[in-house]
């Protein structure tokens, strides 16, 4: 399977930082699977990141959230989304980069959403403890239904 | 007392950075004066003060997200300039190389991003699709193309630099790597296919300059000097000397890049961090000055490259005297640099050199002082400083593009306002008139950090008192 997993948030700003490490351990899963994969970093998602998309089986976005989840973390397919409110250059949504590939009738492959609460936002270049325990969590859940539902 | 009212438009959306607008009316409605305030502060020429002065390629580009490859080269010169060395034709061409890419991808991102909802939508269509989503569900294909563009650009400073923002490939006397041949052939596939976008994008700009032709010719339309780099005349955004010419196409001066103290000045006004450079032998505010695109076509005689050298002539026929004054032709400009920067992509990798492995000059010498100029995709950017015996950085002096065009926005904003604004009820779309006289010139007001992840627009209506008579805010 080829893979695409992209990482995004401020790794400067504490637990926004969630995307990019759990972005390179999950592409480090998939690597150690046997799969094709590609990872992406980035403080935000952008526009162009569409045509990174193309040509993938699967797409695994990670992101830190300030949302509180029961688990700690969230884990869904990502459908296409307009909503526009407020939107620039800095506020790109998975689904938002699914309704602009539509738009352009760009075939994307099927897209997960991995989404992480963070505890402390705060200045720093690591996790929070409780921040890297939802990751935890987060990452052997993905597993599983990577598993489950995507095989 | 007279009472005067005061509309301010904050932050200004679609630019690099956070500013505002203020708009003061007096009592019968009338606007009395304009600002337009940059409300960061950096700091960087006071931080960087004790580094070495080899750190500084590295360090500057930190400050901007969008075209930090401009400071790193112009950074990167004034180190040669500090080490008294000439870097080989192989670093030059890759320096170059590198700074086209980031012509390409900035203005891609200017034109298709920023200011083309405004072109393509209207300046009065609804704020909600009035922006790059409402473009994609417009014009899915012109997007795409626009995407595809600004990408090649990236990709071109990622193969040279390991990143696509904040690269790292010039060093104090050269560059870090060449191109592989693979590498190379790879670039020239690609170029070919980019060509025909940015021809789509001025035919696309030119129909909508002629179809609105009556606003654009009052639209901010200022009589300003222009300055930019010009190598025997032609447009040259790497190297060259600098060149001034007046608001009637008459050269007012032409001198080396290290010579700029003598020529350029800065005004600054207590309201705003930006200061006003200014061209020190009319004085402030008659020697103020325009830079970027639309500066660079109208200091330039001609383009060497064939394709961009044909719209250059059909550019400069629409002004008198060869300059063009209207503000809303900097995006023909920027796109007519588009089609050069790409042009001289495909001379560079023809070029034998760019494949050499003749990277580097290295020197003990370090002289007291290092200026490196470039043209960034917004204008002329000056890189100044000053290092003891050691090399340890006393001082620092950083002109870049948005501060040149200072004066030339506040200005704009005003003959806007004035035009557009009578009384305290102001339609919509006249603000958007107003944010986007500030986007014509694709100002970067430091963009490196946004925190907040959205940006709402804040319109407050002020009574001279404080009091804030109406609040209007835009998510």
């Amino acid at each position: 399977m080829n893979v695409i997993v992209l990482g995004y948030g401020n790794p400067f700003r504490m637990d926004d930082g969630v995307g990019p490490v759990g972005a390179c351990a999950i592409a480090e899963w998939f690597e150690k699977s046997g799969h094709e994969v590609t990872t992406w970093i980035g403080h935000q998602l952008l526009p162009e990141v569409v045509l990174e998309l193309e040509g993938r089986d699967l797409a695994v976005f990670v992101d830190a959230t300030i949302e509180e989840h029961p688990d700690g973390f969230a884990i869904y397919e990502v459908l296409p989304s307009v909503a526009t409110d407020g939107l620039n250059l800095h506020t790109c949504t998975p689904g938002w980069v699914k309704h602009i590939a539509m738009q352009m009738s760009i075939a994307m492959p099927k897209m997960i959403m991995v989404t992480i609460s963070g505890a402390n936002f705060d200045f720093g270049d690591s996790l929070s403890e409780l921040c890297l325990e939802r990751l935890n969590k987060a990452i052997e859940s993905f597993k599983k239904y990577f598993v489950d539902n995507l095989c | 007392m007279t009472e005067v009212f005061k509309l301010e438009i904050n932050p200004v959306t679609r630019i690099e950075g956070h500013g505002k607008i203020t708009v003061m009316l007096d009592e019968s409605g009338e606007v009395q004066e304009t600002r337009f305030h940059v409300t960061q502060y950096r700091g960087f020429e006071v931080f960087t003060q004790g580094r070495d002065f080899r750190e500084m390629p590295v360090i500057t580009p930190r400050i901007c997200g969008i075209c930090p490859v401009s400071h790193h080269l112009a950074s990167a010169k004034a180190c040669d300039d500090i080490l008294g060395v000439t870097i080989t034709p192989a670093a030059h061409k890759l320096r170059e190389l590198m700074h086209m890419a980031q012509i390409v991808q900035s203005h891609a991102l200017s034109f298709f991003h920023l200011s083309s909802p405004d072109i393509l939508l209207g300046f009065d269509a609804p704020v909600k699709i009035r922006n790059v989503a409402g473009l994609v569900d417009r014009y899915p294909e012109l997007a795409k193309k626009g995407i595809l563009l600004r990408k090649f650009g990236q990709e071109i400073i990622q193969t040279l630099g390991g990143k696509k923002v904040h690269p790292w490939h010039s060093i104090p006397g050269g560059v870090n790597r060449s191109l592989t041949p693979q590498e190379r052939d790879s670039i020239a596939a690609q170029v070919l296919e980019m060509k025909p976008i940015s021809l789509e994008a001025i035919k696309l700009i030119k129909d909508y300059l002629e179809e609105g032709k009556d606003e654009v010719k009052e639209f901010a339309t200022l009589d300003t000097a222009y300055m930019g780099l010009v190598r025997d005349g032609k447009l040259e955004l790497y190297d060259g000397d600098i060149r001034i010419k007046a608001p009637r196409g008459r050269i007012l001066d032409e001198f080396h890049p290290k010579d700029y103290l003598e020529y350029i000045g800065e005004h600054v006004e207590p309201w705003s961090y930006l200061k006003f450079p200014f061209y020190k032998a009319l004085g402030f505010p008659h020697g103020s000055y325009r830079v970027g695109p639309l500066a660079r076509l109208n200091a330039a005689d001609e383009i060497d490259t064939p394709e961009a050298s044909k719209e250059f002539a059909l550019f400069k026929e629409v002004g008198e005297d060869g300059v063009v004054p209207y503000t809303l032709y900097y995006h023909y400009a920027r796109l007519i640099e588009v089609l050069y920067g790409l042009e001289r992509i495909e001379q560079l990798l023809a070029d034998p050199d760019i494949i050499s492995s003749d990277l580097r000059i290295t020197s003990k010498n370090i002289n007291p002082e290092g200026i490196g100029i470039i043209e960034a995709p917004r204008g002329t950017l000056i890189h100044h400083y000053w290092v003891n015996e050691s090399g340890v950085i006393k001082k620092v002096n950083l002109i870049v593009a948005t501060g040149h065009n200072n004066y030339a926005m506040n200005k704009g904003v005003e003959l806007v306002a004035k035009k557009h604004i009578k009384g305290t009820d102001v339609p919509e779309g006249v603000f958007n008139r107003l944010e986007h006289v500030i986007r014509a010139y694709d100002p970067c007001l430091s963009c490196s950090t946004h925190a907040l992840g959205k940006m709402p627009l804040k319109l407050e209506l002020v009574a001279s008192s404080g009091e804030v008579i109406k609040e209007i805010t835009r998510n």
